[in-house]
């Protein structure tokens, strides 16, 4: 491509300068098909020009973190589901490790194997229907279908690891709460053969989509500084050129052990940090997240899945900041004991959709409101994890 | 990866260094894996200022702000208000090691100043925090409610919020002859 025609494709396709300075409020949401959940937008447009918008959010608020100061520590386990139901095990994996090292609590080898299976399959099946919803929200409804297929078929396999398919409430203090068989681990294994010929296929039918590809690239660029003001995290930042996995450079559970590499945009379709950089990410992921989970099973051998943890468990009075890599990126919990209770004295939750949602207001500016959907799924926000 | 403890006493230094001791620090070894960072409220632009610009440290990205509302359960079960406490994460965007600034505002009137052009999020999280828990930020660019309607009273993280018996004209309890068909 030469540089006089990629200044072209650059450029925004409506100059903004041409247009009639009428202003119109428009109203998107709380209940609309592209927010998955209830997000309001009110967008200030210009024809087809957003000039202004005004994110709201709350819609979903639970008050979860003062639920929290009302309960038992393991009693707000089932609670962490529903930060983000649509990787349910990533946030029990959160908050269980932030109380594991305030409480000095020991986790057995065969359980933390068991959390990272569980960990990375929910982060596979979250990637499903982050890849799945962007192209039903561009107009596609088939990709969408495709990909709850196969989250269906994992959510099959979590059934018998958990005993839930979703919000599983799978992880305990110093455990997980049931074992698998070997036969589990043989199905797994099985259907992650499987697994590599589907997002080999699904990648070929989306991914090299005229129609999809024209509709993302160049799209909602955020570059790696923006990303970084932004507290993107996951695979936002990623796909802004930045390999920050706290997988990596944070290792918690067996991460250390496991190789496995970090994808980052590198804008193979427009520019580093575009919609489609957000999706080609995601799907690079996944194929990390099989590695991983054929790693795993490669290590776990039999043993206990938990450990003593006293029944009222009374933590020393301190705080911890704990992090992981949650499917959505960072998910800290900071935590406050007063030494006395046996419920914790404030509980804060850090997520990813929250830090994401911080860039819309900007970025929406000058952008054609088709574009505005295109862009927001190709975050992959979920409205509880921003509200929670 | 985190902030090693020994770099901490630097810091620290290098914030006495700055300004001259016009900036009151203290190390806390707390038992979080991140160090933290102990400063008087007025100071915490100078030190965030610091953090984000100076070229040894660059801890350029914001984790999160965190609020709690200091307060104890006294014998006679009423409350013991003892202020507020802010708890700012940030990270090298290198490295990714952290690094916690805290500091305390008062029991009436915490204020205090907004960093909402270090980072283009600390914002949103000022906002949820004015939200919740009534901490007022001085200077900010846009401070509203969040998570809750614009017209709802009191702050909920707060240890002694009182939910009101109606919003809006909708009770907010259950009624006791609901309950009762209920239970039968």
């Amino acid at each position: 491509m030469t540089s006089a025609t990629r200044e072209k494709e650059l450029k925004p396709r409506v100059e903004i300068t041409q247009i009639s300075g009428t202003e119109i409020e428009v109203n998107m949401g709380p209940h609309h098909p592209s927010t998955h959940g209830v997000i309001r937008f009110i967008l200030f447009i210009d024809g087809e020009i957003v000039v202004r918008a005004v994110p709201d959010v709350g819609y979903l608020h639970r008050s979860i973190e003062k639920i929290a100061e009302s309960m038992p520590y393991s009693f707000f386990m089932p609670y962490t589901d529903r930060v983000d139901y649509v990787a349910a095990i990533n946030c029990n994996l959160g908050y269980a490790l932030a109380i594991e090292a305030m409480g000095g609590l020991e986790v057995p080898e065969r359980a933390t194997w068991l959390r990272m299976i569980g960990v990375e399959l929910n982060r596979i099946m979250s990637h499903l229907v982050g890849v799945g919803a962007l192209p039903l929200d561009l107009g596609a409804f088939t990709p969408f279908v495709h990909a709850l297929r196969e989250r269906e078929h994992m959510m099959d396999l979590l059934e018998i690891l958990t005993g839930t398919r979703m919000n599983n409430n799978y992880i305990r203090f110093g455990g997980v709460c049931q074992d698998v068989d070997d036969e589990f681990l043989k199905k797994l294994e099985k259907y992650l053969d499987h697994f590599v010929l589907f997002l080999e296929e699904y990648d070929r039918l989306i991914g090299t989509n005229k129609i999809f590809i024209e509709r993302l690239k160049n799209v909602g660029i955020v570059s790696g500084e923006k990303a970084l003001s932004y507290s993107f995290s996951g695979p936002n930042l990623r796909a802004s050129g930045i390999g920050l996995d706290l997988r990596k450079v944070d290792p918690y559970c067996f991460y250390n052990d496991m190789k496995f590499d970090v994808p980052v945009g590198k804008g193979i379709k427009g520019t580093v940090g575009d919609s489609f950089d957000r999706y080609i990410v995601r799907i690079e992921e996944m194929a990390e997240c099989e590695k991983i989970l054929r790693q795993i099973l490669s290590k776990i051998k039999e043993g206990p899945i938990q450990s003593k943890v006293p029944k009222k468990l009374v933590l020393p009075a301190g705080e911890a900041y704990h992090h992981t890599e949650s499917a959505r990126g960072e998910l800290g919990y900071h935590i406050i004991s007063d030494g006395k209770s046996a419920s914790p004295y404030r509980i804060k939750i850090r997520t990813g959709s929250f830090a994401s949602m911080t860039s819309l207001a900007e970025i929406f500016k000058g952008m054609m409101v088709a574009d505005v959907i295109a862009y927001f799924a190709s975050l992959d926000i979920v409205a509880p994890e921003v509200d929670r | 990866m985190n902030f090693p403890a020994a770099h901490l006493e630097k810091l620290a230094k290098l914030v006495d260094s700055v300004y001259n001791g016009a900036v009151s620090s203290e190390i806390v070894q707390a038992d979080t894996k991140i160090p933290v960072l102990k400063i008087n409220s007025r100071d915490i632009r100078k030190v965030v200022e610091l953090v984000v610009h100076h070229k040894d440290l660059g801890f350029t990205y914001l984790n999160t702000i965190s609020g709690t509302h200091l307060a104890e359960t006294r014998e006679d079960e009423s409350l013991d208000l003892k202020g507020f406490e802010m708890f700012y994460v940030f990270s090298n965007s290198q490295d990714f090691s952290s690094l916690a600034i805290k500091t305390t505002l008062p029991e009436n009137n915490p204020e205090i100043d907004t960093i909402d052009d270090f980072s283009g999020s600390a914002n949103w999280f000022e906002r949820e925090i004015f939200d919740l828990l009534g901490v007022n930020f001085k200077n900010s660019q846009d401070l509203r409610r969040i998570m809750l309607p614009p017209d709802w009273e009191g702050h909920p993280l707060r240890k002694d919020f009182k939910e009101g018996s109606h919003y809006n004209g909708i009770p907010t309890t259950r009624s006791s002859e609901l309950e009762a068909i209920r239970i039968e």
